[in-house]
């Protein structure tokens, strides 16, 4: 493994490389910063660049900014108490409240220190996980791979806000929307209605776009909120704000942020969006003192700013090792690999060794550049967030098409960012999350391919996929979620 | 202009029913090509069937579910009706102006129409008064940044349209 991890090193510390880490990190953290703008955002406008690259250096660039918009969205979160990014929406909860005692740079410097440290511990958790569990997975047959999509489609289904029914409907629509274009195994075109541009189906990327960006450009158009320049809070960075004595008290906290961030991760779908307030919660309930939580104390910045990051090592371990996406940031990534014809999975770890271990290497590396560049560049990042929206939206709608258009050189991909837009838009006005249609789109044609490829190996029998312990427990636990969150939602309401 | 959720969800699910049926209609058409128990339709069909058993449910429950139950995920409270119908306009016309920009994108070429698109859309989203003379400088400046570099720096091809 060392040698492995030397390897991956020498391709990640030359020039080209650290331009595009530090590039990434930079970009990342502004996406991360200005509300509305997310992590996955940045790395669906930048995933066309690597197109031409070297498949090091395209995730170099895309790693950089996975960690500089995680950890961007500190900012905002405590000098506007609006958080950038969903990651960092309870790092608003003490954050803001620290920021109008005037203890805005401690606060800053805290959340900057626990994004790396909780980004740290769950890379070390990937180091450890990822490969056994490659090589457990390598063992999986297509009744796995089929339990393990349809668990990871209810699991986000069912834990996504708002009704578990219209979680599930959104999903549903996604798989049906990856229905379009050329079947798997035999090739028939499905649902083309004799347009020729859709026989291969819609891409990936038009659909992040669609559905991320122009929905919230959409959004925006119809907000009033604009950020004022005086409820800028004032800060001064002076070290990292905490004393040794504080980090020894913060040490139980941030390993149990750390836990959390890293184990949401791991779960398919659901990331530092969700993380970040578990662990918040989390925090609050074992604290001695739970009433000063919300007051602006260092416990819930830490909390929070821990397991976001956190969750980013977690969520690559799925990719990784088996090619599921654990978010939608990962979701990029793996057509970021893809399109150097490299397919995520268990196989990856022996034909492309270097690419995984280099990847490694980027987080590391990436980890250590967020920490400078946003402890000493955060008046540069603060000034941003005073670009006005209505000019900053536009210009990001021009890059979402040129990135649509350059995929294929057609504007018929620039049209389908406009449908996903449109889809978006209606979804988020009539209460259906998002996420789940975009697993659902991803998840779908995996679960698709493996059902009837099992089908065919067991010659049409469905049995073995119940009767495998795999690949039958994920079933049962699938169901077992859906019946849960649908009990708990009929408690809710009647409650 | 508080909207509804019940009433909406109903109407949701009355859509939804029809979709997922005119998805099972569609899916009538896929051939069965290979030999094997199940065919390039039954995934379709399969998540038509969810579909439509999830869209009676969430038309159940609008109807005799618990009045408050949905009201709590609807995000907007419209405070005045003039300042709706405006926010109403903004979302119409940047609709329009983004369909627009696809459908002159090629014939007449990224460079003029991302300039135009821009210039409009800053002053469609602008809530202040809208500085004219800085929007287009910012616009046409933008248009020939983003064509310079993704032409020249990350070699992608972009539509030269009538400059080309």
């Amino acid at each position: 493994m060392l040698e492995m991890f030397y390897v991956g090193f020498t391709q990640i510390l030359a020039l080209k490389p650290l331009i595009l880490i530090f590039l990434g990190v930079g970009v990342g953290i502004i996406f991360g910063a200005i509300p509305g703008l997310t992590a996955t955002m940045a790395v669906a406008l930048c995933l066309p660049l690597t197109f031409g690259m070297h498949p090091v250096d395209g995730m170099a660039l895309l790693i950089g900014l996975y960690i500089g918009g995680v950890s961007g969205g500190l900012i905002s979160a405590i000098l506007i108490k609006i958080p950038g990014t969903p990651s960092s929406i309870a790092t608003t909860f003490d954050g803001y409240p620290m920021a109008e005692k005037g203890e805005a740079g401690r606060a800053l410097g805290a959340g900057i220190f626990y994004s790396f440290l909780g980004g740290t511990f769950s890379f070390l958790v990937l180091f450890f996980i990822a490969p056994p569990l490659a090589d457990i997975a390598l063992k999986f047959g297509p009744p796995e791979y089929f339990s393990i999509a349809i668990f990871s489609l209810t699991l986000i289904a069912s834990l996504s806000t708002g009704s578990t029914i219209k979680g599930l409907m959104s999903g549903i629509v996604g798989i049906l929307l990856s229905c379009v274009g050329t079947a798997p195994i035999d090739a028939f075109p499905r649902f083309t209605f004799g347009f020729r541009e859709l026989d291969g189906g819609f891409n990936l990327l038009p659909a992040l776009v669609g559905l991320f960006a122009i929905t919230e450009i959409l959004k925006t158009a119809e907000s009033d909120i604009e950020i004022k320049l005086e409820n800028i809070a004032n800060y001064k960075i002076k070290g990292f704000g905490f004393s040794a004595k504080e980090f020894v008290e913060q040490l139980g906290n941030f390993i149990r942020s750390s836990l959390i961030g890293t184990g949401i991760g791991i779960l398919p779908g659901i990331g530092g969006g969700t993380s970040n307030i578990l662990s918040y919660i989390a925090a609050k309930k074992m604290s001695k003192h739970p009433e000063k939580f919300g007051t602006g104390i260092l416990d819930g910045v830490v909390a929070s700013e821990t397991a976001n990051n956190a969750s980013i090592g977690g969520a690559l371990v799925p990719l990784l090792a088996m090619g599921i996406p654990g978010d939608t940031v990962t979701a990029m990534l793996l057509g970021g690999l893809m399109i150097h014809g490299l397919s995520p999975g268990p196989l990856l770890f022996t034909t492309s060794g270097n690419i995984v271990y280099g990847i490694f290497a980027a987080l590391i590396v990436a980890n250590f550049v967020m920490v400078l560049m946003e402890y000493f560049g955060i008046r540069f990042f603060v000034r941003l967030l005073k670009i006005p929206k209505h000019i900053m939206l536009p210009i990001i709608i021009v890059f979402c098409v040129v990135g649509a258009y350059g995929l294929n050189n057609r504007v018929f991909d620039a049209w389908s960012v406009m449908l996903f837009g449109v889809i978006g838009y209606a979804f988020e006005k009539w209460g259906f999350p998002l996420a789940p249609v975009i697993l659902g789109f991803i998840l779908g044609p995996i679960a698709e391919t493996n059902l009837r490829r099992g089908l065919m190996m067991t010659q049409g029998n469905f049995l073995p996929f119940l009767t495998k312990p795999v690949s039958g427990a994920f079933l049962v636990i699938a169901l077992a979620s859906v019946i849960y969150s649908v009990i708990k939602e009929r408690k809710r309401a009647k409650g | 202009m508080r909207v509804d959720t019940r009433k909406r969800d109903l109407y949701l699910g009355i859509g939804f029913l029809l979709f997922s049926f005119g998805v099972w209609i569609a899916s009538l058409s896929i051939k069965h090509l290979v030999v094997a128990r199940i065919s390039s339709s039954f995934v379709p069909q399969l998540a038509a069937i969810i579909l439509a058993v999830l869209s009676i449910i969430l038309i159940l429950q609008s109807v005799f579910g618990a009045p408050k139950s949905s009201a709590e995920t609807e995000p907007i409270a419209d405070q005045e009706g003039q300042s709706a119908s405006k926010r109403k306009r903004r979302v119409q016309l940047t609709f329009l102006l983004i369909l627009f920009y696809l459908l002159l994108l090629e014939p007449v070429g990224f460079l003029i129409t991302t300039a135009l698109y821009l210039f409009f859309q800053f002053w469609v989203l602008s809530r202040r008064k809208p500085n004219l003379a800085l929007y287009g400088i910012i616009a046409v400046s933008t248009s020939v940044i983003i064509y310079y570099l993704f032409v020249k720096v990350f070699i992608l091809f972009l539509p030269a349209g009538i400059l080309g």
